[in-house]
């Protein structure tokens, strides 16, 4: 194995990223991957690749890379007009790179997240079962850090691939409003009537102070919440209300274990949406069931995890 | 009390009691090795903490109403074999050497006057007890432990250190613990353990502590904690 790709601009957070990492949450390990999981995974499927194949997560834009090899890569996520030695390339569509040729990213127009999947993965060295970069706690991808120019990410290109565009009604724009389908459920009955009414009533501002952990929201605050628990497993998608009354909506990079209460937990399915928001994108909740929230996550699931045939055009067809 | 509820799409959270003691814990042990046993292995994490014990499951291979069923059964289980006092599970006792000089100790005074005692008194008192990890979190490998002896429990610090050096030895109100890592933390801090608590390297990883444990700290000179491979770097 001698193929690399080398990434010669980094951008401001690109992270080697997968479904992250199960098993070890009681130790203190978050399960952590990629934060848009439809858009990974679509750019996993365009390739025929494993859901569960490392690719990357490039935040912003602003991100080239070099391939050692020729090779097939997808693209899906945030728009950054993304050029292939000059030629614009498609977004949610799946491309060949010649030897030697540069894949080039500009400043995300809209959305946050772009990912791009090589043919067979990226193979960088698994830790404890995944490749998935958990910045905060130092572990996976390359050196658990943000990947930096002159990273050198191995891959094996594969001759057999499926070119292909995602089909239109997948394809998603970014920005505008996000609306959160919320399952009241933690400590939802400590939370005064008033409390439940201001979450659901207003629209909220996503805070500059968010990452992979959280998506801090701004709004009206939610006065005399309850205080402090005894700390308590946490999970992505649950919604955290500390003492400043404004909701957290806790990412997939969360710790494993928190003391803010917490007033329900968010539909698996609209994480990937909150994930491409932007500082300033206007959030809503709305009451939501267990049984919708779990049956849209096993839809998706299944379909990633499921046959490709079924989905994805010829190459050119959804341009 | 038994209560379960939906902490995410894929788990189910249980809650022994309202507050953490002995007791509890003692409960929590055994439910999280029944889970683990029984429960089947569409069980991806199990996740003990305080008060509660957590289950996250693969919701492609089984049912939300199966799992909620199986705990119930687990947690009644638990419940009873702790009620038929069947001799508990012998917790193990880990014993942590503890460097408590003061180039290491930079919130000790304050601990001791807060406590209106002597350092030395503070040491003595922090080192006497036999303490419990009721949690693992925050970071790899960071065991919450219980209880500090009433005196000493300061609040953490309004202003978290942007740095804390591994094997920082740290007490805050009624919690103690030791960063297993260099990472940002509010707690205040008395000393510092050579002991690895984590190995990053490892695979799986390796984790010194679990739930349940009972810990003593144990009080060495410089030279010993040194010869340990303590490391006096700020």
């Amino acid at each position: 194995m001698g193929e690399f790709a080398t990434v010669e601009r980094a951008g401001p957070m690109s992270l080697v990223q997968d479904l992250g990492r199960t098993g070890q949450r009681h130790l203190g390990v978050s399960s952590g991957g990629s934060l848009d999981r439809h858009a990974a995974g679509w750019a996993n499927r365009l390739l025929r690749n494993s859901p569960r194949d490392a690719l990357l997560e490039v935040a912003m834009g602003s991100f080239a890379l070099r391939f050692s090899h020729a090779t097939t890569f997808a693209l899906a996520g945030a728009e950054c007009n993304w050029r292939l030695d000059g030629r614009p390339v498609a977004n949610w569509a799946a491309h060949r790179a010649d030897r030697g040729s540069l894949l080039e990213a500009e400043v995300a127009r809209s959305g946050v997240r772009s990912y791009v999947a090589l043919g067979g993965g990226i193979l960088t060295e698994p830790v404890w079962g995944s490749r998935a970069t958990t910045v905060g706690e130092r572990i996976g991808g390359i050196d658990g850090r943000p990947l930096k120019s002159g990273d050198r990410l191995p891959y094996e290109p594969e001759a057999e691939t499926l070119l292909a565009g995602a089909p239109r009604e997948y394809i998603r724009q970014y920005g505008g409003q996000i609306s959160l389908r919320l399952v009241p459920s933690n400590q939802f009955g400590l939370f005064a009537s008033a409390h439940q009414q201001t979450l659901l009533a207003q629209t909220y501002r996503v805070s500059p102070h968010s990452d992979r952990m959280g998506v801090r929201l701004s709004g009206a605050p939610m006065t005399g919440v309850p205080g402090n628990l005894v700390s308590e497993a946490v999970a992505p998608g649950a919604v955290q209300v500390p003492s400043d009354g404004q909701p957290i909506v806790l990412m997939a990079d969360c710790q494993t274990i928190g003391g803010y209460p917490k007033i329900g937990h968010v539909y698996s399915v609209d994480l990937d949406l909150l994930a491409q928001a932007r500082p300033g994108d206007t959030v809503t909740f709305s009451i939501g069931t267990l049984d919708a929230a779990q049956e849209a996550l096993r839809q998706q699931r299944a379909f990633f995890e499921g046959p490709v045939d079924n989905g994805v055009e010829p190459a050119g067809a959804g341009e | 009390m038994l209560r379960i509820t939906d902490s995410s799409d894929e788990s189910l959270t249980l809650y022994l009691s309202e507050d953490y003691d002995e007791q509890t814990l003692a409960c929590i042990e055994r439910l999280t090795a029944l889970v683990r046993r029984d429960m089947g292995d569409w069980v991806t994490d199990v996740v003990p903490s305080y008060c509660s014990v957590t289950v996250f499951y693969d919701l492609l291979r089984c049912d939300h109403s199966e799992v909620y069923r199986r705990l119930e059964h687990c947690a009644e289980r638990a419940l009873q074999e702790a009620g038929a006092e069947t001799a508990a599970p012998q917790s193990r006792l880990v014993e942590l050497p503890v460097y408590y000089g003061k180039e290491v100790a930079p919130d000790l005074h304050r601990v001791a006057e807060f406590a209106g005692i002597t350092p030395d008194e503070v040491i003595a008192m922090h080192a006497a007890g036999e303490y419990r990890v009721y949690a693992l979190g925050f970071r790899p490998g960071f065991a919450f432990m219980g209880k500090t002896p009433e005196p000493l429990r300061l609040p953490r610090l309004d202003t978290p250190r942007p740095r804390v050096p591994a094997g920082a030895v740290a007490i805050a109100g009624a919690q103690a613990a030791v960063y297993p890592d260099s990472c940002p933390g509010g707690w205040n801090l008395i000393g510092r353990c050579p002991v690895k608590l984590f190995d990053r390297s490892s695979n799986p990883p390796e984790v010194l502590l679990a739930v349940g444990d009972r810990v003593r700290f144990v009080p060495v000179a410089r030279e010993e904690f040194e010869q340990l491979g303590g490391s006096l770097d700020g």
